[in-house]
């Protein structure tokens, strides 16, 4: 089993601070002059949170794109190191093309992480509340300023919603692996009744993956292991069409005379997701939303393969089945796993914008997810997932779907339910997420952080 | 109907190699109207490509790959007949081409497979684009017959019987006739028999020459312990040209062209491999390949005893089929490119080696060639939706029980 050094290992990457923290921002900076960069890094490299710390009312993390270590003087071989998605950018043709960002979704559109607002460094930070958090932005806001090698691009204010729901409304970050060596399957087995640990090197460079082999261990500065303890950190800001969403749902669930009809909104929506809004799997309860939840939390407790094979409680197409099939590939419970394993990812997305007060109605505010994951190969994790999984039109057999939930569009894309004695099929659905900005960062250990902070 | 699997290589002519790479590249561009090769009449053929692949200190080779139905002489009348100018033309650029016989020199420079699996045995290219085309009538109908809106009440039985009823009234037969088994008795027994007499062989020599085979198996492990493994990673300019024309469709191509490690005792040993690996393919008749279940078609060729062919017509991205040749296919394809020059460290053959995910990756981007021209007959079907429309046209009129009729309306 992989000794996990704490100390090394930025806090981010063991827990997402929501208990705790709920309220964030998320800056996006932009690299002027690199001496400068280094000073302000000195200055904030010792406030940076690590895995060793137990803080509740402030954490401080940080993460930096190709461009960044290209400027803080990183060679073009210490470069080649790093993952290729990572030096190609999210934005280029190929992960453009990969990741299913066109008609809407193309970075031409984006808001920021694109050709025209390029980022070089993502600052993360976390509070125990609105004031905190607001006090700690007007001092890292001031220390930018002051510095004359830093431009700040964007501020993203996020911060989970009071009761962990999404803004569709279900509740989020149900399902997550927990990292070997962290020692915290007690605590996700208590909250949602299953863990699946994972190797460590699939999400802390520096350790053995899945395949008992570790990642490729980026080199920086004149250091070979200059990647340890760090990994690979996507962010995604997904634009949530709440209205079209909720709307779409209306309209193809009406009954014979044209009304609308609650139950069979939620329903729609729990199949696709593959949950219900309480996080409760469609699997283990197929016609409702449990009225009274169990004593202890058991939403994360089932699969597929002897229980819901054909896909009576969470269609084959759905949101939870497709990110993440459990033992429901191949025919084989035991490959589907042992392949399955190798695909995960950690999430740490939080909401951001209002909630809507109506979801049937256009507000015209913006709303949606600031997703973040970590993983230790982006091809093998997040863009697989994205690509084999989400995006695949094939996926499980299928024709001619995509996600129901997060997935691109293409013509005439359907869903369907199985069911007895045949399966309910809905059609032509629209995108109900837009990505509106994004880039792949890495986030790399304390003493790489130092390094970096203190130059050449 | 049997399936052929096969490629035809020629020299190409140094001189024309420049009209050549025009003349595909105008193929590529309109795969199915081109002047010169128009695909969507060719109904024998499932997949094609023709690759350029530079040969050290030798005219370069133009591989024209095929996976069709039938007979190789009734597909080469096929395209001789649609395209007999645009044949001409590109063979034009070959070395040793002569006009008067093109049907005869396509034959002579034929290359069969050492090895090779076929995904749907026993359909051709046109049941598959008739059950394709019944399923969506069908799916349509059913989508009128039963709706969130409108919750059918029917049974499975009933529902059935509508659908038989459906399809007799409103589908054209071709769509929706009996279609032949996907092999006779003797096509499946045949390939059983040869693989058991095999295996037993093999261990009777194994056994009875024990001390050979010992003496093998050192030999084989020096060899192994000073092989050199390729240590660089795949180029990134490299790996983005051949990503540039990926994933447009449900399947992608891999090319790949890889030299034999030198001397006979590499050679013998890939052609030994890859027998076997042939006779285990003829019996892995159920859309899989040792658990892969996404290949269409795949073959690997040696050609002039010194270079290692493969050409595989995949369905999804090629980071998921090379994870699914990792997860359930490692010891025979481990098997068979350690005898190739670069692959990663191996142990008793077939152990190790493409385990080591990120250098057998490396090499396979490495080892591979960009495909001048592509064609799929099939662009939205994976092996298992071909599978799924061909159960559904099979079960239309056979006799099911009432379980039975339960996991028939399942493909819908």
């Amino acid at each position: 089993m992989a000794t996990l050094d704490f100390s090394d290992i930025q806090g981010f990457l063991l827990t997402s601070y929501s208990s705790h923290m709920p309220c964030a921002n998320y800056l996006l900076l932009s690299i002027k002059d690199a001496p400068s960069c280094r000073n302000w890094l000195r200055q904030v490299s010792g406030l940076i949170t690590t895995g060793n710390d137990r803080k509740t009312d402030f954490s401080l993390n940080i993460a930096f794109t190709a461009s960044a270590f290209e400027k803080l003087g990183f060679t073009p071989a210490e470069l080649e190191t790093f993952s290729v998605a990572f030096q190609e950018g999210m934005n280029s043709p190929v992960r453009q093309q990969l990741l299913g960002d066109s008609g809407n979704n193309t970075p031409d559109n984006w808001a920021w992480g694109n050709a025209n607002s390029p980022i070089d460094i993502l600052l993360l930070l976390f509070a125990n509340g609105e004031e905190e958090l607001d006090r700690q932005l007007a001092l890292r806001k001031k220390e930018i300023e002051a510095s004359a090698g830093l431009t700040l691009i964007k501020s993203l204010g996020a911060g989970r919603q009071p009761d962990s729901k999404e803004h569709f409304g279900f509740l989020d970050g149900v399902g997550q692996p927990v990292i070997e060596g962290t020692g915290r399957e007690t605590k996700q087995l208590s909250r949602t009744g299953h863990a699946t640990v994972i190797k460590a090197g699939e999400f802390i460079l520096g350790h053995d993956n899945e395949m008992l082999k570790p990642d490729p261990l980026p080199a920086g500065l004149g250091q070979s292991s200059f990647g340890m303890n760090g990994t690979y950190l996507v962010f995604r800001q997904l634009e949530q069409h709440v209205h079209l969403f909720w709307q779409y749902i209306d309209k193809a669930t009406r009954n014979a005379a044209g009304e609308s009809v609650p139950a069979e909104q939620d329903k729609l929506g729990a199949k696709m997701v593959g949950r219900w809004k309480s996080g409760a799997p469609t699997t283990n309860h197929p016609d409702s939303d449990p009225k009274v939840p169990p004593a202890v939390d058991q939403n994360n407790n089932f699969s597929f393969a002897h229980k819901d094979e054909t896909g009576f409680g969470c269609p084959i197409g759905s949101h939870i089945r497709r990110t993440n099939p459990r033992d429901s590939m191949f025919n084989d419970p035991e490959v589907s796993l042992r392949t399955v394993r190798r695909h995960r990812i950690i999430r740490r997305g939080r909401s951001y914008g209002e909630r809507s007060a109506n979801v049937f109605v256009d507000d015209g505010k913006e709303r949606g997810l600031l997703f973040i994951c970590l993983n230790s190969n982006i091809e093998r994790q997040f863009e697989f997932i994205q690509q084999s999984w989400a995006n695949n039109p094939s996926f499980g057999a299928l024709n001619n779907e995509t996600d129901p939930v997060i997935g691109q569009r293409n013509d005439g894309n359907v869903f369907s339910m199985p069911g007895c004695p045949v399966r309910t099929r809905v059609h032509d659905l629209p995108d109900f997420v837009t990505t509106k900005g994004g880039s792949y960062f890495f986030m790399p250990g304390i003493k790489a952080l130092q390094k970096l902070a203190s130059g050449l | 109907m049997k399936q052929t699997v096969l490629t035809i290589i020629t020299k190409i002519d140094p001189q024309r190699t420049g009209q050549l790479k025009g003349i595909l590249a105008e193929i590529e561009s309109d795969l199915c109207n081109n002047s010169y090769l128009p695909f969507s009449q060719i109904s024998l053929v499932h997949f094609a490509s023709f690759v350029i692949m530079d040969q050290p200190a030798a005219p370069s080779i133009l591989v024209f790959e095929n996976n069709f139905d039938g007979d190789l002489s009734d597909y080469l009348d096929q395209l001789l007949s649609v395209a007999p100018d645009g044949m001409n033309q590109i063979y034009q650029c070959c070395i040793g081409y002569q006009p008067q016989s093109l049907k005869a020199f396509l034959t002579a420079h034929v290359v069969l497979p050492n090895a090779y699996h076929i995904g749907n045995v026993g359909r051709t290219a046109l049941d598959i684009s008739c059950n394709r085309d019944l399923r969506v009538k069908l799916q349509d109908y059913l989508d009128q017959e039963t709706s969130l809106a409108k919750p059918s009440t029917l049974s499975a039985g009933e529902f059935r019987k509508n659908i038989q009823g459906f399809t007799k009234d409103k589908i054209d037969l071709k769509l929706s006739s009996p279609l032949p088994p996907h092999q006779t008795f003797s096509e499946r027994l045949v390939p059983w028999i040869n693989l058991i007499a095999f295996g037993l062989l093999l261990i009777v020599l194994a056994v009875g020459l024990f001390p050979i085979t010992i003496i093998l198996i050192i030999i084989l492990r020096q060899k192994e312990k000073s092989d050199k493994p390729l240590d660089n990673q795949s180029s990134a300019a490299h790996v983005d040209l051949l990503m540039s024309t990926e994933n447009q469709i449900a399947q992608n191509h891999l090319a790949s062209i890889t030299d034999i490690k030198p001397g006979k005792f590499r050679l013998y040993t890939l052609k030994f491999v890859l027998f076997a690996v042939n006779l285990v393919a003829r019996v892995c008749t159920h859309g899989t390949l040792s658990g892969i279940p996404s290949i269409h078609f795949a073959h690997w060729s040696i050609i002039n005893n010194k270079q290692l062919l493969f050409f595989s017509n995949f369905d999804g991205s090629w980071v998921s089929y090379l994870d699914d040749f990792i997860d359930k296919a490692a010891t025979g394809l481990t098997g068979v490119w350690t005898n190739a020059v670069g692959f990663p460290e191996t142990r008793f053959l077939v152990l190790d080696g493409a385990r080591d995910e990120l250098h057998f990756k490396a090499f396979a981007r490495n080892m591979q060639v960009p495909s001048q021209v592509w064609y799929s007959a099939h662009p939205d079907l994976t092996v298992q939706n071909i599978d799924r429309d061909s159960a559904m046209r099979e079960g239309i009129w056979t006799d099911l029980s009432e379980t039975d009729t339960k996991q028939w309306l399942k493909l819908f």
